[in-house]
């Protein structure tokens, strides 16, 4: 690692230093800055470094104005360094916190994220802490790391080496003392020997997953070196560096095997498969050439005992020198996909019963098979492998009943994600002896406590199957059923404290509405928009949610909080009644007590939240009435800011502006003189006659418009 | 003097290259602008003719103001000319009056509607005892002695309009925070049930001017010119104007 001098330990100024690597992310840094602006850490507690490598976008000189601007934001201007590792350095050793966050520059923090992550280190005097990472972008993925808290997670057992991104906090005299950076200069995985270094040396990496930290925009354009093709031969340079690391802090052994074997696989053999339907032959033969040289000289035999059974085979192809062999495996593998079809979706006492015929199934449609046999299950490949490949290898007897079918819910704005294990059930013999990888399968889950023992928050969730048969995760959209109208609930929706309905999204899938989103949510599709707006078992409009009393309601605030008095319609109460308010935007909610008293014509509603827990924004209010009782919104919202009075806000936010030039007012966004009651029965009465063929079709709309005019005036 | 009449004189006499309407319903008072204009209302409905550069902004004003950058439309982000006339409660009318302010320059001039009742009735926050009478100016009065409590910088023109009497701002101050600093405690005062007290002074419009008289006033020139100066170096030289004219809050 590059010398960084250990000097005297320099006492913390602040709490957390937030260092940016950044080169030319043009507008992908705004979301980072708006993060940052809107932390519920406050701002004096932390700060954030952003360390310019050379942009030559208008990057610099927005940075130095949000500097001049934001009394805890730093700029360092360097120049570029072609890659993230001298951008990060710099800014370690600039950082004055006691602990520091590494974010990328088009990335994303959670509201809370600071906050949290601090604490939470405080609390297990962590070196390391490993926040939830969610991806935006690409597939998601929900790394096993963090189905729970582990507050004191043991390398080498926790599954932390899945998660090898940089976007960590550290404690800054960890890194000093033990003299942990980043290698400098346009070199891939980089980041893998940093962070590597300090789970070896860390005595105590913690790992926060009850909350998402960090938010991944995986894009293809990243900025840096990232979107130049890859020189295998490089490639494989630079992973030295990696394994340098991990041969230097380990012993020759088990330990030191199974990481080996994960590079080998993760960066390797899994990695070439993966890219045979992608790459040309001649691209294929560098990258096996590379990695089989690699492999002579950094991974012993011994390493191979730690590979899963397909792994192995990659590798008996790789050392024998089998290229045609390894392309043909790769091809049967990568085409390995997820085999569907929705039964139903019922709702019972408030639960969900998911039920679909699920597997994996090859590129043709065809069920993976595997063979019963004295007492061994055998996967039966579809090809003739090559000989190097020894039989025990196609022995899943193990991988087989490990088998997981899972449903994933996937929030569509915070891309958080909640799964739900199957109960499965294999499709019985197809021949004697021969099983199909098929199941049978019933997911049920209850919306209230789905999320980790939590209710799902307000949002569209898109549905997905994940299905497991460790070499192979395969996840995809459900699909809805077929024939299922687009746009219109697929059963009767959940209501208890939030109102869930699954719809059919217009390409087909398998979508929930939680309260209301798809009409709510302006960010939502306008596409499915409509989704459970018109009819049918699903929520009402939003007018549901409770009238507020416009003049005796208000907003204030109250040393550091924020006072909300809310007049609602309701009979008498018990005076001193205990009610929840909860704010909601975006991501964060806020919920606080509340106190009810009888007033004139209804309830007057009173709750004190924490002016620091509502950044600037306009935040949804619901009111839960009593223990247990479901929270219903109210028609008003709170509008905070740090620069202008707090304003609550009643009756439902309007939409839309319009410009004109000069002479002319331009018309509102709604046809004129079209209420909303019309244009949702035009809506049905096209929906109805999708049916028939156009020419009859327009027949009808012609005569219906007339008689409509008629009847109308 | 009917107000809107007031308020196409100031538009004549000033000639502003920019005017901001909050509460814009049918039209009939941003018909009467020829600049570069900006109206909020989250409910219009414009029936009347307007002729001039407008951007129509379908949100409550405290939303608009909210947005990144409200004044986009204008060609410089300064409101030389504003109206409030929007939600006609006080604890309303006077957060739009602060987020006003803040994008003022002090030779700017803003007029509040509704500002001098004609009856208790009318000055309801509720609008049951206005219906009787057909017009509802709602509370926002309590404005009047807000700023003339927190602001003896600002000069504080009470009008005697028909139907009810308007305010008139003169040598806003972007940067004060008198107002904001104590939104907080006012609201808790302005909230409170039908019917309200409404001051002898108000009622009676014993402070209030005549409008010809202040629109005879010789300051229009000098405001105009006033704009091009930086706020810094305006603001004391908009008050000798002001001052010279006789143009003072009354007491
Ligand atoms: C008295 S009318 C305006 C009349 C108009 N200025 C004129 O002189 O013809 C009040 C308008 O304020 C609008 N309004 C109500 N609440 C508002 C708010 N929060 N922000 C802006 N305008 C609002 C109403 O929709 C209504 O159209």
């Amino acid at each position: 690692m590059t010398g960084a001098e250990a000097g005297p330990a320099q006492p913390a100024k602040v709490k957390v230093s937030v260092v940016v690597p950044v080169f030319n992310p043009g507008g992908h840094i705004d979301p980072l800055i708006r993060s940052l602006a809107e932390q519920t850490m406050p701002a004096s507690d932390f700060e954030t470094i952003f360390v310019d490598d050379g942009s030559t976008d208008d990057t610099p000189g927005k940075l130095d104005r949000l500097a001049a601007s934001t009394p805890n934001v730093r700029v360092i201007h360097t120049p570029g360094s072609g890659w993230s590792g001298r951008p990060r350095n710099i800014g370690i050793d600039a950082a004055e916190g006691e602990y520091v966050q590494l974010v990328d520059h088009d990335d994303e923090l959670g509201t809370e994220a600071l906050e949290r992550l601090y604490a939470y280190a405080v609390a297990n005097g962590s070196d390391v802490v490993v926040g939830k990472e969610v991806r935006k972008g690409g597939a998601w993925h929900v790394a096993p790391l963090f189905d729970k808290n582990r507050p004191r997670a043991t390398f080498g057992k926790d599954p932390l080496v899945g998660i090898m991104t940089p976007h960590k906090m550290f404690r800054r005299e960890f890194l000093n003392e033990h003299h942990i950076r980043f290698f400098e200069g346009p070199r891939r995985m980089e980041d893998h020997p940093f962070v590597l270094e300090a789970f070896f040396c860390a005595d105590v990496i913690s790992v926060l997953s009850d909350y998402p930290v960090y938010y991944w925009h995986r894009r293809a354009d990243r900025g840096n070196a990232g979107a130049r093709a890859y020189e295998w031969a490089d490639f494989y340079v630079y992973m030295r560096d990696t394994l340098d690391v991990i041969e230097r802090y380990t012993e020759p052994g088990d330990l030191r095997d199974r990481l080996l074997a994960f590079y080998y696989d993760s960066k390797g053999l899994g990695w070439l498969t993966r890219s045979v339907p992608h790459r040309t032959p001649a691209e294929l033969r560098k990258h096996f050439d590379a990695l089989r040289e690699l492999a002579q000289e950094r991974f012993p035999p011994s390493v191979d005992i730690h590979l899963h059974g397909m792994a192995r085979a990659r590798s008996q192809l790789l050392r024998a020198g089998d290229f045609e062999g390894l392309v043909a495996l790769g091809a049967v593998e990568s085409a390995i996909g997820v085999h569907q079809e929705l039964v139903e979706i019922e709702v019972v006492d408030d639960t969900f019963r998911v039920r679909a015929i699920t597997g994996l199934c090859y590129g043709d449609g065809s069920p993976l098979q595997f063979q019963v046999d004295g007492g061994r299950t055998w996967w039966r490949p579809p090809i003739e492998l090559g000989s190097p490949v020894s039989h025990d290898v196609l022995d899943f007897s193990a991988v087989h009943g490990r088998r997981r079918i899972e449903l994933a819910l996937r929030n569509r704005r915070s891309h958080d994600v909640h799964l739900i294990s199957g109960d499965a059930e294999q499709m019985t013999e197809e021949a004697p002896g021969i099983l199909p990888f098929t199941f049978d399968t019933v997911f049920e889950f209850d919306p209230e406590t789905v999320a980790g023992g939590q209710p799902l928050e307000p949002a569209v969730y898109d549905v997905f199957v994940r299905v497991t048969c460790s070499p192979w995760r395969r996840q995809a959209p459900l699909q809805s059923l077929p024939g299922a109208p687009q746009r219109r609930p697929l059963s009767r929706g959940s209501r208890a404290t939030h109102s869930v309905v699954p719809f059919t999204t217009p390409s087909g899938r398998v979508a929930l509405d939680v309260d209301h989103q798809t009409l709510i949510d302006q960010e939502a599709e306008m596409n499915d928009r409509e989704a459970t707006s018109t009819g049918g078992n699903g929520p009402g409009p939003k007018d549901q949610a409770v009238v507020v009393e416009v003049t005796s309601s208000y907003a204030r605030r109250s040393a550091d909080r924020v006072r909300l008095v809310l007049h609602l319609p309701g009979a008498g109460t018990s005076d001193g009644q205990r009610a929840r308010v909860r704010l909601q935007r975006a991501q964060s909610a806020v919920t606080g007590d509340a106190t009810v008293t009888d007033a004139i014509g209804g309830i007057r509603v009173e709750a004190g939240l924490p002016a620091d827990r509502l950044p600037s924004g306009t935040w949804s209010i619901a009111v839960s009435l009593g223990q247990g009782e479901r929270f219903q919104r109210v028609q008003a919202r709170l509008l905070t800011s740090t620069t202008r009075p707090v304003a609550l806000l009643t009756g439902s936010a309007p939409r839309g502006s319009a410009s004109g030039g000069s002479g002319r007012v331009a018309q509102p966004p709604k046809a004129p003189g079209h209420p909303d009651w019309m244009r949702r029965a035009g809506r049905q009465v096209d929906r109805a006659l999708g049916v028939l063929p156009p020419a009859q079709a327009a027949r009808c709309r012609k005569a219906l418009r007339a008689t409509a005019r008629r009847m109308l005036g | 003097m009917l107000r809107h009449e007031l308020l196409s004189r100031l538009h004549e006499l000033l000639s502003p290259r920019t005017y901001l309407e909050i509460g814009v319903q049918t039209g009939r008072s941003i018909t009467l602008s020829r600049t570069s204009t900006i109206g909020v209302d989250p409910a219009f409905s414009v029936i009347n003719e307007v002729s001039c550069d407008l951007q129509l902004v379908r949100s409550t004003s405290d939303e608009f103001f909210a947005r990144k950058a409200p004044l986009a439309h204008f060609p410089e982000p300064v409101i030389d000319l504003a109206f409030i006339d929007g939600m006609h409660l006080s604890e309303y009318a006077l957060r739009d009056l602060i987020n006003v302010e803040r994008h003022t320059h002090p030779a700017s001039v803003i007029v509040l509607d509704d500002m001098l009742p004609r009856h208790v009735d009318e000055a309801g926050r509720g609008r049951e005892a206005a219906k009787k009478r057909r017009a509802w100016a709602g509370d926002v009065y309590k404005v009047v002695s807000t700023v003339r409590a927190l602001r003896p910088d600002l000069v504080c023109l009470e009008m005697d309009t028909a139907p009810t009497g308007t305010l008139v701002l003169l040598a806003p101050d972007a940067s004060s925070n008198a107002l904001i600093d104590a939104y907080d405690d006012v609201v808790e005062e302005y909230v409170v049930p039908d019917p309200q007290t409404v001051p002898e002074e108000v009622l009676r419009r014993t402070r209030a001017m005549d409008p010809a008289q202040f629109l005879a006033a010789p300051v229009w020139p000098d405001l105009r010119r006033l704009r091009q100066l930086p706020a810094g170096r305006a603001a004391p030289e908009v008050r000798r104007v002001l001052a010279s004219a006789g143009l003072r809050t009354p007491d």
